[in-house]
């Protein structure tokens, strides 16, 4: 069970560095990525639920990147851990994975919508 | 420069589009390989950041694409990634990229790498300028070289050395070709015939 590190659940200076220090830039960020990433979630779950694992990956990949962009480090390393398991063809241990992936995002989006409140 | 930026991801692309723009650079913004390919087409770029991962057309696949055109101005290539074992940057290097940032990055690295790669568009580009005035004094030369200077009674040729050849000897020796000497319908018409009849007419008065 992953530990909920303040820092790791949202890493605020990489935010701020991706941003440029740029509190609207910041904002719009957190915008698309609560966006890009709701969209995206449900179709990691489902081709982990269909073992559609080449599937699988590439959407954690995506998430990964836009989870370490945002500073969303937990999360991002949870999704790097899916990724690595769809491509090596991993079954065993994916779900547990794919639920401690959802789990480090939804904090990650509690954060970050406490952040633009 | 003109910076062409390629992400599916939009965070990712956002963050770069902003970072890039901010350093005074033109940007253009595509969401996957095969929509920077079509802009490639009709849209002049200097520098090409493109993501690895990416749907339709990867950013492996672009730089190959990218590479592979022979009739296109010099164009930097960035890949922009997560990717950065050293497998990666073998096979992005083959591919034909010039440079890897690594994602996350900060900005301070991304202005210094963008430093540097506009050094290398600006040689690219002095050095194009520099071809291209030089096969153009080229031709000249070759369009020079290609002007006979030929007598206009005799039709002898002045040579490189500056003496005048017949015809006959200048082709022998420039073009590697013997004469074998004949005459015309024309000058038959011309200059024979009225010699012949001439003959013929003294011929009979004699």
């Amino acid at each position: 069970m992953p530990t909920e590190d303040p820092e790791t659940v949202l890493n605020l200076r990489r935010l701020e560095e991706s941003a440029g220090g740029d509190r609207s830039l910041m904002l719009e960020l957190v915008s698309l990525y609560l966006a890009d990433s709701d969209a995206k979630l449900p179709g990691l779950l489902a081709a982990a639920d269909e073992t559609e694992l080449h599937r699988m990956g590439r959407v954690a990949h995506g998430l990964k990147g836009s989870s370490a962009a945002m500073g969303c480090e937990e999360a991002a390393r949870a999704f790097r851990v899916v990724e690595e398991m769809g491509r090596a063809g991993e079954t065993h241990g994916l779900d547990g994975a794919v639920r401690d992936a959802q789990a480090a995002w939804r904090r990650a989006c509690e954060r970050l919508r406490s952040l633009a409140a | 420069m003109r910076i062409l930026i390629v992400d599916d991801d939009p965070v990712a692309r956002r963050i770069l589009e902003d970072a890039v723009g901010g350093l005074g650079h033109t940007v253009h913004v595509a969401h996957d390989g095969r929509e920077a390919w079509d802009l490639l087409s009709h849209e002049p770029v200097d520098v090409l950041m493109t993501d690895w991962v990416m749907p339709e057309m990867d950013g492996l696949e672009l730089c190959q694409r990218v590479r592979a055109r022979t009739d296109a101005p010099f164009m930097y290539v960035m890949l922009v990634t997560e990717r950065s074992t050293t497998d990666d940057v073998v096979d992005g290097i083959m591919a034909g990229a010039n440079d890897f940032l690594t994602k996350p990055y900060e900005r301070a690295e991304l202005r210094a790498r963008l430093h540097a790669a506009q050094r290398v568009v600006e040689l690219e580009r002095s050095l194009a300028e520099r071809v291209h005035e030089l096969e153009s004094a080229l031709s000249e030369v070759a369009t020079l070289r290609r002007l006979l200077p030929i007598c206009m009674y005799c039709h002898s040729i002045r040579n490189e050395k500056q003496v005048w050849d017949e015809i006959e000897e200048y082709l022998r020796d420039h073009a590697n070709a013997d004469c074998t000497h004949s005459i015309c319908p024309t000058c038959y018409d011309h200059r024979v015939r009225p010699m012949l009849d001439e003959m013929k007419s003294e011929q009979k008065a004699s």
